[in-house]
């Protein structure tokens, strides 16, 4: 008898549990079918600002010579090269990213322009105080610039130097018509409070 | 049987209104609860980050200012960040308040700083140098007050929407507790007998489905590497959503629970 009521109640408690599960498919269902798109783009969006923490490796970072473009790109924030001035003895490294949280550790580089070997404007930017860009202004028409890059060497000649206001944003145009490297800082170097100019030196690929 | 497909209609709406009831309690005890967001923000040790965020925003800036970095010393203090970020909170979510905080002190202090490092040079500013000085100290301002209120002119905004949606959730949480007891009195008239079983299958259904909906989010979304803003904000976000889904986990296997017992019971009060 009671194993008649046993089985009877076991019966019935699988018999909702199954009814309970069509019940929350047909609601899953309503809701999804109506509303997939919007479920989907939540996702993306979530996904989007989800930053995936495995970075790769910088060797892997290297140049398509075929069509002057780079097969992978170094992280942001992350140093892919060294930027030397032997004239003004300066060897700093090179940071993609022009954040000031960077460019506390050497020169950084837009991410709105191109990279060495790409045959457009490559902006850098650093500051101008000692052991950084202080001797930027010092610099000549016929100077080599050097960036030695995990992908490869590329030098540059000065061709050209320009005080600019801070908001001449087209002072640093950027274009992929000729490879020019356009290192600025900020002038004049011995400014105290927030200086109102750059300091900005042209160099073309040789 | 009409009274059969009738009450099966009724555990629909009843699952509807026991799953809004839920999703309205977790959402009233968390993200729209003061005393929560500020728990969780003392958890996270949000104050202390913004603190470290904010020193280093301004030592970046005054790297090239030609003025020595102890300018900041004393600029800012923890205890004064702590109590900005409560106030800010407070504004967020308490109609008819404003929003003060110790924006003025900071530009005193700073200025006091650099009077004193330059009357130590023995240097004479130009007006230019005292223009360039006194952009300086405004974008310090500025970085205290948006490493405390992030984009000063939407959080108006911002506070308008908690406010409406806290008042709105409020009516439907009570709206749907209502309707969760009217539809279960309606059950219990219809069919007296079958009340716990239909009782049992609708927390089943609640139940699978909150569980189902934690399990979806582990499978397809990756919470974990959230990055919005900067990394204090990040880590408050995932722990608050954490929270909700672990809400939402312990509700589901607590209505599974309960629908499992009152299925037993139900099975034997039927049979007897």
């Amino acid at each position: 008898m009671h194993k008649k009521i046993k089985n009877s109640i076991l019966r019935a408690t699988i018999t909702n549990i199954i009814v309970a599960f069509i019940y929350a498919i047909i609601i899953a269902s309503a809701l999804a079918i109506p509303f997939s798109s919007k479920i989907s783009t939540a996702i993306s969006l979530i996904n989007m600002i989800s930053v995936e923490t495995n970075k790769k490796i910088l060797s892997d970072v290297k140049i398509d010579l075929e069509h002057n473009k780079l097969e992978s790109y170094p992280e942001y924030g992350e140093r892919y090269a060294t930027i030397k001035i032997d004239a003004l003895n300066i060897d700093l490294p090179l940071y993609f990213g022009d954040k000031l949280s960077i460019l506390r550790y050497g020169v950084g580089q837009s991410s709105g322009g191109y990279f060495p070997g790409e045959g457009g404007s490559i902006i850098c930017m650093g500051h101008n105080t000692s052991g950084f860009l202080r001797k930027l202004p010092e610099i000549e028409i016929g100077t080599k610039i050097e960036i030695q890059a995990v992908y490869g060497d590329y030098t540059y000649t000065v061709y050209d130097t320009k005080v600019v206001p801070q908001t001449q944003l087209d002072a640093v145009p950027v274009q992929k018509e000729k490879e020019i490297l356009m290192l600025y800082t900020c002038y004049p170097v011995n400014s105290i409070g927030h200086a109102k100019n750059r300091f900005i030196a042209y160099a073309s690929l040789d | 049987m009409a009274k059969r497909i009738f009450s099966y209609i009724m555990v629909l709406i009843l699952i509807g209104t026991i799953l809004v009831s839920i999703i309205t309690t977790i959402t009233s005890q968390t993200i729209l609860n003061e005393k929560y967001i500020l728990k969780t923000l003392g958890k996270v040790n949000y104050q202390k980050e913004i603190y470290n965020q904010i020193m280093e925003t301004f030592k970046d800036n005054t790297i090239q200012s030609g003025l020595e970095e102890n300018v900041l010393e004393g600029v800012i203090t923890e205890d004064e960040i702590n109590e900005d970020i409560n106030n800010f909170i407070h504004y967020l979510y308490e109609k008819d308040t404003t929003i003060s905080i110790h924006e003025q002190d900071v530009k005193n202090r700073l200025e006091e700083n650099i009077n004193k490092q330059i009357e130590e040079k023995e240097k004479n500013l130009t007006s230019e140098e005292e223009e360039a000085i006194e952009t300086y100290v405004n974008t310090i301002v500025k970085i205290y007050k948006n490493g405390i209120e992030y984009s000063g002119e939407k959080i108006s905004l911002v506070k308008d929407m908690l406010i409406k949606i806290d008042k709105v959730a409020s009516i439907v949480m009570i709206v749907s507790y209502i309707l969760t007891v009217v539809i279960l009195v309606l059950i219990i008239v219809i069919n007296k007998k079958r009340t716990l079983k239909y009782l049992s299958i609708a927390l089943l259904t609640v139940g699978i489905l909150l569980i189902g909906v934690k399990i979806a989010e582990v499978n397809s979304v990756s919470i974990n590497n959230i990055l919005i803003l900067n990394k204090a904000f990040s880590i408050f976000i995932i722990t608050v959503i954490k929270d909700i889904m672990l809400s939402c986990l312990i509700s589901g296997i607590v209505s599974m629970v309960l629908g499992i017992v009152m299925s037993i019971i139900s099975g034997k009060t039927i049979d007897e």
